[in-house]
């Protein structure tokens, strides 16, 4: 096993990461930016390096910089995260070269896989079911546009190297195809130094379904169910949950069998997740393979009771997978909210900031993955994710109960939060009856407004709330439950015990 | 007793809070309510009315109040603290130089005679709310211009009721 750590992220998923090395016994190195010094990760590690400046190339993305740390704390691995350098074969490669384990796939696992296309040729050439479009990309306008007319419109134009909605266009009729294809080629050259696209046909109002797998080195690959991420806005998932309200037993079992088969033909190592687009027919179709634990991987955990950081740490430590499909059996249901500071009416523009009050939401059944306390100023360097609110229950119908009563309870004040949007969500009727596709937000919820139910009483409560507050604040307005004297603990501010502040 | 001012939406509304340990009455606006509260840390109270509680979660950040209530958040600009358990504070001067009473009430004494020259925090009236005595001091040094009540009238908030001529005026 590993003698020590290195956690090459910040936020939740550091918090996440750094609790189950602590958990196995292996002291984690945490590495922060100026700008994160007070974060949670950093008060949790074992031993916490400053990196460097706020921007990520200076800090969170500096190859060198983190190895350095690596080799000066005597680090014999390190874990990505997500997003930064999770899915970087330079610096998988990097790793490798300095003879630190990346708990990840190999430089060449993450290279094949994260090249959209080669993936897609190498899973066609398997029989693996593909979403009918180019097998190849070209740069040349003319080819693509008679490509475009084989297929069909709508095409979704999609960059090679492409990932979080970049480079990405649809395009319903052939005469918008050139100037998408110039602005698809413009953005995922901006984002990932390369220019080149393809196309795919554009499925009308998919689901988004992933399975989880786990690979070790031992020839082992099962999956772990799946989870329906459909609720997304900007191409960028919100709310998650296992099961799917579309798959049957029958399809979850074919849908996870080609989910194995995928990473096997990929000679896949690492925790991973096999994405799948579902359309209307209940057709799925492989989309890519995400080679990092994934932000809504507590789902899974939740109804497995498989901690996956943890096998993923395993597995990168060269053991044998203890758990074989047969013992993966899933009980009751989970579902996930992300906890994003933006403003959900304002087209979900970041929002940044000092968190004046955190007050998160405890009970059976809820599960905070986070990154805040209060007194943290949200920066604008990084991505707006404060953290995630995962709820178990029974059933899907009691989970949302739940959910609901939780995001009720989880209080932010100080910065916009998408929680209000989130209610919403998870209270619609569309929502409920499981009619969960990627055209949900834009069909039920766009434009979006705050809902203002009773809102001059509840906001003359407001006020004579904020006036007590204040008044209260007077020693002579606030007798205490005991007595008016306070007490040493309660002089001590911050140290004070039993605050649920 | 305590006075404050927040701005909801742009408009000012005086909150008038009165009353220690468990019970108060709180005036929101003009609109009176009895409440029990109860402050359970320091940023969060226990708010019951009709026998109906809340809890809620308020934060202060200078120029701002921040308040959770049953799930909405409402955020307040501060406008001024008007009184705090002195029963006397400053009133509020608008644009033209008049001075109003940030809560209605009672005028019960007039200080100063039109003509008067000011000093900045001079009491210039006190006006009667919830059984309460309230001086309303001067924004600013000044001249008196007009006094628009008398003893005994019921004054409503914003409306001024002294006007000061000031060096910018």
């Amino acid at each position: 096993m590993f003698k020590k750590i290195l956690v090459a992220n910040r936020g939740e998923i550091a918090v996440r990461v750094i609790r189950a090395c602590r958990e196995l016994g292996i002291p984690a190195v945490a590495v922060y930016s100026t700008v994160d010094r007070d974060g949670v990760h950093v008060e949790i590690a074992d031993e916490a390096v400053c990196i460097g400046e706020p921007p990520p190339l200076e800090s969170y993305l500096n190859i060198p910089k983190i190895l350095q740390v690596a080799k000066d704390r005597g680090c014999d691995a390190i874990h990505p995260g997500y997003g930064f350098l999770a899915e970087n074969p330079a610096f998988a490669k990097a790793c490798e070269d300095a003879s630190i384990t990346f708990i990840g796939p190999t430089s060449e696992g993450i290279r094949l896989l994260g090249n959209k296309v080669e993936s897609r040729e190498l899973m066609g050439a398997h029989g693996i079911p593909l979403i009918p479009g180019m097998m190849s990309t070209s740069s040349n306008n003319r080819t693509i546009a008679k490509e475009a007319d084989k297929i069909g419109f709508p095409v979704l134009i999609k960059a090679a190297a492409g990932g979080g909605g970049k480079g990405m266009r649809v395009v319903h009729h052939r005469k918008d195809l050139q100037p998408a294809l110039e602005a698809a080629r413009r953005e995922s050259k901006a984002a990932f130094a390369d220019d080149t696209v393809y196309l795919e046909k554009y499925l009308e109002e998919p689901r988004h379904v992933e399975f989880q797998i786990l690979a070790d080195h031992h020839g082992n690959v099962i999956h772990l169910n799946e989870r329906e991420c459909s609720i997304q806005r900007r191409h960028q998932k919100i709310v998650e949950e296992t099961p799917s309200t579309a798959l049957s037993d029958a399809l979850r079992q074919r849908m996870g069998e080609t989910a194995v088969n995928v990473a096997t033909i990929a000679g896949y190592r690492n925790a991973g997740t096999v994405e799948f687009l579902l359309d209307k027919d209940k057709k799925f179709y492989f989309l890519e393979v995400n080679t990092r634990i994934q932000v809504e991987h507590p789902v899974t955990e939740c109804t497995t009771g498989v901690d996956l950081v943890v096998q993923q740490i395993l597995i990168a430590a060269g053991e044998e997978l203890a758990l074989r499909q047969e013992d993966i059996k899933a009980r009751g249901h989970a579902m996930e909210c992300r906890i994003y500071a933006e403003d959900p009416s304002q087209g979900f523009l970041p929002s940044s900031g000092p968190l004046l009050l955190v007050h998160e939401p405890v009970g059976p059944g809820i599960r905070v993955d986070s990154g805040i306390r209060t007194g943290m100023t949200v920066s604008v360097h990084y991505d707006p994710i404060l953290s995630k609110l995962i709820c178990w229950g029974e059933n899907r119908a009691a989970v949302c109960r739940r959910m609901l009563e939780a995001l009720d309870n989880y209080i932010i004040l100080g910065v916009e939060t998408i929680i209000p949007f989130l209610k919403d969500v998870v209270r619609h009727e569309e929502f409920r009856k499981g009619n969960t596709t990627t055209a949900f937000i834009p069909r039920f919820l766009t434009p979006w407004f705050p809902q203002m139910p009773d809102d001059g009483e509840l906001a003359t409560q407001a006020l004579a709330a904020a006036g007590l507050w204040k008044h209260l604040q007077t020693p002579a307005n606030h007798v205490g439950v005991q007595n008016q004297m306070p007490s040493p603990w309660q002089t001590l501010g911050s140290w004070q015990i039993g605050s649920s502040g | 007793m305590s006075h404050y001012q927040y701005l909801k939406d742009g408009e000012p509304v005086d909150v008038i809070v009165d009353g220690k340990d468990r019970h108060f009455r709180v005036q929101v606006g003009g609109q009176e309510i009895s409440l029990e509260a109860q402050r359970l840390s320091d940023h969060l109270l226990s708010v019951s009315a009709n026998g109906k509680q809340k809890r809620v979660f308020v934060v202060g950040s200078g120029a701002r109040t921040y308040v959770s209530i049953e799930g909405r958040i409402f955020v307040f600009d501060n406008a001024a603290q008007v009184f705090n358990n002195r029963g006397s504070g400053r009133g509020v001067a608008t644009a033209s130089g008049a001075i109003t009473s940030p809560m209605p009430g009672n005028l019960i004494k007039v200080l100063v005679k039109e003509g008067d020259s000011v000093s900045e925090g001079q009491p210039l009236v006190i006006v009667e709310a919830m059984k309460m005595e309230n001086e309303i001091r001067s924004p600013s040094e000044g001249i008196v211009k007009t006094i628009r009540y008398a003893v005994g009238d019921l004054v409503a908030a914003g409306v001024p009721i002294v006007e000061l001529e000031t060096e910018e005026t």
